[in-house]
């Protein structure tokens, strides 16, 4: 179960090269002067594989997350990411930030410190794309559009969409090389998995609540709803698909690498105006459904990701931040207006629809078969939230994330098989998310590439250290 | 998502609400009545979030019971929503069509509103949205005795487990004591409350909670509930707005205070103003109440009563094995 091969970490250096070279005419504008270039040559502990060494890393981590990073430390760590390997790399940035602390600490500061995304972090792409060689022209050339047949599906279709990669997925088997390009996934339904799910649900549901499960009592669990809400949500994740080729088919600008840059800045502006989860999610789904709709230049890409979280925050959230606070957080790159005129245009665009409903209420529904286990979810929602940096997920279902999440999770945290009880609070089957919870395992693998900022937080204490738990587990199960 | 106002001619002001102001107009092209609703845009923070959330549900909430949204017109300072046009609501109506000029309805009216008003409230649950500001004023009517749900201005859709919400909603008079306690928990059931409320001021013509403030509304209500303890309601004094020396008060009879209420009436009313949010009833308890019997079982009586239609209340749980195998 879940056993693969280690080939990705073994080939990071030569993939960085690689994406160095195909990427650097779209940013070799980052000119900015870095006093630590120079003296960075001490990665004797440059070990990422032990506990402790990660662990004294938390507290720079954690200012990181927050924002604290002076601007010269990012561009630092961003310059040494041409030239050095990323374990080493780990312990400079680490050397940095202190370093820089110890220099900047007033809050004047506080506007230089913030990253802007599109000069300073572009830099950052070249190491955040965990792709072969051969993947890089893949994407570049966007030659596997041709083999997928994946069409924007209307919503009426509910099990047609799907079907159609099951044959696909089939015949890949999942190998390597499928992984590691952006062929978008989704679950597989076969008859067997049909009839496997038809047989929980006529085992598990019943007419009337159950009044022996506490739920039925607690107001806030809505029980009575419960199955109406999850089949109109159902419906909603299918309505509110993004196009997953927007990219290579709308786009001429951006490129998936830039998504995900951009997601991981969205990441700390999303931590630093303490936002709930469900708005990061929205986010993202507002970037993905606006990109698969209209076309933008790579100079507007951060005023749209700025933009997105804000209409998030006014959908979710009962505090709002600001239009001060964003503009600031954008560096003042753009006027108020502009930033106005933009939240305008892709609430049109977009139709005002926001009602997508996010991975968090199916997580929780999933987390009913653990007897609501903490520890398991937490774990998931890490390995849920580092599904947004990922092109391959654009048009996943987010209860099928959320399942996955949960799969991964259990099996980790070694919390035994995946019941009947989890196929009917999931509606997935352990058929249906083993390819998923293999490609959120890889991901994490890799997870200084994949998901730099999602991995810092959730190194965090206040997140459990779960990153630090998932890097020793797959330390030891791989023998990397 | 187009167009512009020029399609509708602007007539009379209807309503002033909190962030928009109501007009009727008139297509132009059609010579169709709509009602649009002019919503400023504060330059200050943008696209109000009330507006946000209200155009995001109103097109997901397409209902007989729910007013329709037809369009919305973006421009540069103005955001109009365009909305079927009703004739009247509630609150005019009772004023209007009230016996004795006191605003109270009769009987058979109570009912049909009070069904329809809980048919949208269930579809709303359903579709997970909490409206939360059920009042007369937010109900229109139909010249053809129609009810829809209208004003989704403080709407928002929930998750579940319930997002811990703002304190800051429903018009006091229809604020359940839960959420006058400062519970910032609630779901469902504070829609419930409100339409207790709305059953009430039904038959009597008059608010049945006519508070000045938040603490003056909890005493309005504990005067004719009874003021909770930890015996009628275990947990109440966890509650962050609840005092020990709150004034102390025994239950009243309704029927002293609605004398023309009906014993099923009574009994539904009792349902709905219950004090713990989690003994309260649900719109789909409440459509099943036996007071409803005529239009939930079509061969009794009042044949000559229009039937409602599609009464999908039934199966509650087994609706899942049709659908949720999600791909």
């Amino acid at each position: 179960m879940l056993r693969r091969g280690s080939t990705r970490s073994q080939s990071q250096n030569t993939n960085d090269e690689n994406n160095n070279q195909i990427l650097r005419s779209k940013s070799s504008n980052n000119e900015s002067n870095n006093i630590h270039r120079s003296n960075n040559n001490d990665s004797s502990s440059s070990n990422l594989s032990t506990q402790s060494s990660q662990s004294t890393n938390n507290n720079a981590r954690a200012r990181t997350v927050l924002g604290v990073v002076p601007e010269s430390a990012l561009n630092s760590f961003n310059q040494q990411h041409n030239n050095q390997n990323i374990h080493q790399q780990y312990n400079q940035n680490h050397h940095n930030i202190i370093n820089n602390n110890n220099n900047n600490t007033s809050n004047n500061n506080v506007r230089n410190k913030i990253p802007v995304l599109i000069d300073n972090q572009s830099h950052d792409t070249i190491t955040e794309s965990p792709l072969t060689s051969s993947d890089v022209d893949d994407v570049m050339e966007t030659s596997n559009i041709n083999n997928d047949q994946e069409n924007y599906i209307p919503e009426t279709d509910y099990y047609n969409d799907y079907l159609v990669e099951e044959d696909e997925e089939d015949e890949n088997e999942y190998e390597d090389d499928d992984l590691t390009t952006h062929t978008p996934l989704s679950p597989i339904l076969t008859d067997s998995i049909r009839n496997e799910i038809d047989r929980v649900y006529s085992k598990f549901s019943r007419e009337t609540l159950d009044p022996n499960d506490e739920d039925t009592y607690d107001v806030t669990m809505v029980a009575e709803y419960g199955n109406r809400i999850f089949n109109y949500l159902h419906s909603l994740e299918i309505k509110y698909k993004p196009n997953p080729r927007y990219i290579e088919e709308i786009q001429d600008d951006i490129l998936w690498e830039h998504r995900a840059t951009l997601i991981d800045w969205l990441v700390q502006l999303h931590s630093r105006f303490n936002l709930l989860p469900e708005t990061l999610f929205l986010s993202v789904n507002i970037i993905d459904r606006f990109l698969s709709k209209n076309k933008i230049s790579l100079s507007r890409f951060q005023l749209c990701g700025a933009v997105a979280l804000f209409i998030a925050a006014k959908y979710e959230e009962i505090r709002v931040p600001t239009v001060s606070q964003m503009v600031y957080m954008v560096g003042n790159q753009f006027q108020r207006d502009a930033f106005l005129k933009a939240e305008r245009f892709m609430v049109e665009v977009l139709g005002f629809e926001f009602g997508w409903p996010g991975p968090m209420s199916f997580l929780r529904r999933g987390s009913k078969a653990d007897d609501y286990d903490n520890e398991t979810r937490t774990l998931a929602k890490y390995f849920l939230e580092i599904t947004i940096m990922d092109a391959r997920f654009v048009k996943s279902p987010p209860s099928w994330l959320a399942a996955g999440a949960q799969f991964l999770s259990r099996k980790m945290l070694g919390k035994g098989d995946w019941t009947e009880a989890h196929v009917y609070y999931t509606g997935y089957t352990s058929e249906q998310l083993i390819p998923l919870a293999k490609v959120l395992e890889e991901c994490c693998i890799s997870a200084e590439t994949h998901h730099k900022t999602i991995f810092q937080k959730y190194s965090e204490r206040r997140y459990k250290r779960v990153a630090c738990y998932v890097q020793q587990y797959l330390q030891e199960y791989y023998d990397l | 998502m187009s167009g512009t106002s020029s399609q509708f001619q602007q007539l009379e002001k209807l309503g002033e609400g909190t962030y928009a102001t109501v007009y009727k107009g008139k297509n132009k092209a059609l010579g169709t009545y709509v009602a649009l609703k002019e919503i400023n845009l504060d330059s200050e923070e943008g696209t109000p979030s009330t507006a946000i959330r209200e155009i995001s549900l109103m097109k997901e909430l397409k209902h007989e019971n729910i007013v329709t949204l037809y369009d919305v017109i973006h421009t540069e300072n103005k955001l109009t929503l365009v909305f079927e046009f009703m004739d009247s609501d509630l609150k005019r109506y009772m004023d209007m069509n009230g016996y004795n000029s006191n605003g109270a309805l009769d009987p058979r009216t109570v009912k049909s509103f009070m069904y329809q008003l809980l048919r949208g409230i269930l579809f709303c649950h359903d579709n997970r949205v909490l409206h939360r500001d059920l009042k007369p004023q937010n109900l229109l009517i139909s010249s053809k005795g129609q009810l829809k749900l209208g004003d989704f201005g403080l709407a928002r859709a929930f998750g579940i487990p319930v997002n811990t919400f703002s304190n800051e909603v429903v018009t006091l008079w229809y604020r359940a004591p839960d959420v006058l306690l400062g519970s910032r928990n609630y779901s469902t059931s504070i829609d419930m409350w409100s339409t207790g409320c709305i059953l009430a001021e039904m038959f009597t013509g008059k608010p049945l909670f006519s508070g000045s403030s938040n603490d003056d509304q909890l005493l309005k209500i504990f005067r004719i509930m009874g003021t909770p303890n930890e015996r009628t309601w275990p947990g109440v004094s966890n509650y962050p707005n609840y005092k020990s020396n709150f004034t102390l008060f025994v239950p009243q009879d309704f029927r002293v205070l609605i004398p023309n209420i009906d014993l099923l009436a009574l009994q539904l009313l009792q349902g709905l103003l219950q004090m713990r949010p989690d003994t309260r009833l649900s719109a789909r308890q409440a459509l099943h109440h036996a007071w409803f019997d005529e239009y939930n079982n079509p061969q009794q009586v009042y044949p000559q009563q229009q039937q409602h239609q599609s009464l999908d209340i039934e199966n509650n749980t087994n609706m899942v094995q049709q659908q949720s195998y999600n791909y």
